[in-house]
């Protein structure tokens, strides 16, 4: 699919918001790669594991925040800020507690979601890895992923937002895939 | 990209936007938290010994009194449409705030335009009035409410400027609990309220600073 300008992806939104969910796909489809670029030439030394993270997040921002947008007003200005925010945000927790950068481009999710060989070995390195977690997010990926609850429920479960809840979702899965991925590889 | 697919499908499932207009949605809060504020302080005044005053719909026909809560409401309406827009991310201060600094401009004005004629000790005398801590505690007390609403409010926003959109948030606090206080105070020299009630405007705008920075991250 080709790039859309600005204007259609207006319109996409536009009809996004009263409940087209293809438009909706096809927005994202469209803006992910810009944020990408975008964030990139903000902050040219962000390792790309972390612009992903911060792709995301502004990914979940955008869908949060929506009603935020005014359907008569541009809206590429509008998803900048958004990722502009998220980047000043992202930068200045990393400053306050700097996290490890994790390792996104080694294994791949099939790797430890599809085993091929010992299971009882898989489920033991999963275990390990979810208690590795930060609580938050252990209780987060139990629930969504073991227990097969929606971030809403866990959301109001744990006392953070359904967005909270999603975004810890994903860093815990993403954490597990580098535990599991370095412990296949020491073996 | 895989996760971001994930996020998006999930998303997909839920892409019809329910809520309303952000500025009706503002007004409506402000306003059903004012009344009762208004109501519950002029009460708790009247208990305390300052009543409204008895013959203020004879006052407020004289122009030094009704600018007492004219020029707030100048305040008030000029800062909630910045307010509103800052719920916006993309929104940037620069000229849209001008009409807010006028309007909050104008009682310092009036007061040096009082003062300037009169000597030193007169001066003193007015400015001080029969005392300005009440005015400054009360206009604070009252604003504490109405900045938490406004809060409520803008959380829901897309504020990417937590504590200058707190600021006139509190500002506009402000400038309501100004209103309602005027409807108590004694005090009709501009010298006297063109300084106090601006103090106490802008205090509630430094309450709202704080309030943003910690609660309008997102």
């Amino acid at each position: 699919m080709g790039r859309l300008d600005e204007e259609a992806i207006a319109q996409l939104m536009r009809a996004a918001i009263t409940g087209d969910r293809e438009a909706y796909r096809r927005f994202f489809e469209n803006i992910t790669p810009m944020l990408d670029n975008m964030l990139r030439t903000m902050s040219p030394s962000l390792p790309s594991d972390l612009r992903e993270d911060i792709v995301q997040e502004t990914l979940t921002s955008i869908h949060a925040k929506r009603h935020t947008w005014r359907q008569d007003k541009a809206i590429l200005p509008w998803v900048y800020a958004i990722a502009r925010y998220r980047l000043i945000d992202f930068l200045r927790r990393e400053k306050r507690s700097p996290t490890m950068s994790i390792d996104l481009e080694s294994g791949s999710f099939d790797d430890w979601a599809h085993p091929r060989k010992d299971t009882s070995a898989l489920r033991h390195d999963l275990e390990q890895g979810i208690r590795n977690l930060n609580p938050q997010t252990e209780a987060v990926v139990r629930a969504m992923g073991v227990e097969g609850k929606d971030a809403k429920q866990i959301g109001t479960e744990l006392g953070i937002s359904e967005n909270a809840a999603r975004i810890a979702f994903h860093r815990g899965l993403k954490k597990l895939r580098a535990f599991l991925s370095e412990s296949y590889q020491e073996r | 990209m895989t996760q971001s697919h994930s996020l998006i499908e999930e998303y997909c499932a839920d892409a019809k936007v329910t809520s309303g207009s952000l500025s009706r949605h503002y007004w409506t809060v402000l306003v059903l938290a004012a009344l009762p504020i208004a109501l519950i302080g002029l009460g708790i005044f009247h208990l305390a010994g300052a009543s409204v005053r008895p013959d203020y719909f004879d006052l407020i026909t004289n122009a030094g009194v009704a600018l007492k809560q004219v020029i707030p409401l100048m305040i008030l309406l000029t800062g909630a449409p910045i307010i509103i827009m800052l719920m916006r991310p993309e929104t940037r201060l620069s000229g849209n705030i001008l009409p807010l600094v006028a309007a909050l401009s104008i009682l310092p004005i009036m007061m040096v335009w009082t003062l300037a004629p009169l000597t030193g000790e007169v001066r003193f005398s007015l400015i001080q009035g029969d005392g300005f801590v009440q005015c400054l505690l009360s206009i604070s007390a009252l604003s504490v409410g109405l900045i938490a609403a406004q809060i409520t409010v803008l959380r829901n926003g897309a504020v990417t400027k937590p504590i200058a959109t707190g600021a006139i948030a509190g500002a506009a606090a402000g400038a309501i609990s100004a209103m309602i206080y005027a409807f108590i105070c004694t005090e009709d020299s501009p010298a006297f309220y063109g300084l106090w009630y601006t103090v106490g405007i802008l205090f509630a705008g430094s309450i709202g600073a704080a309030a943003g920075k910690i609660f309008l991250k997102w």
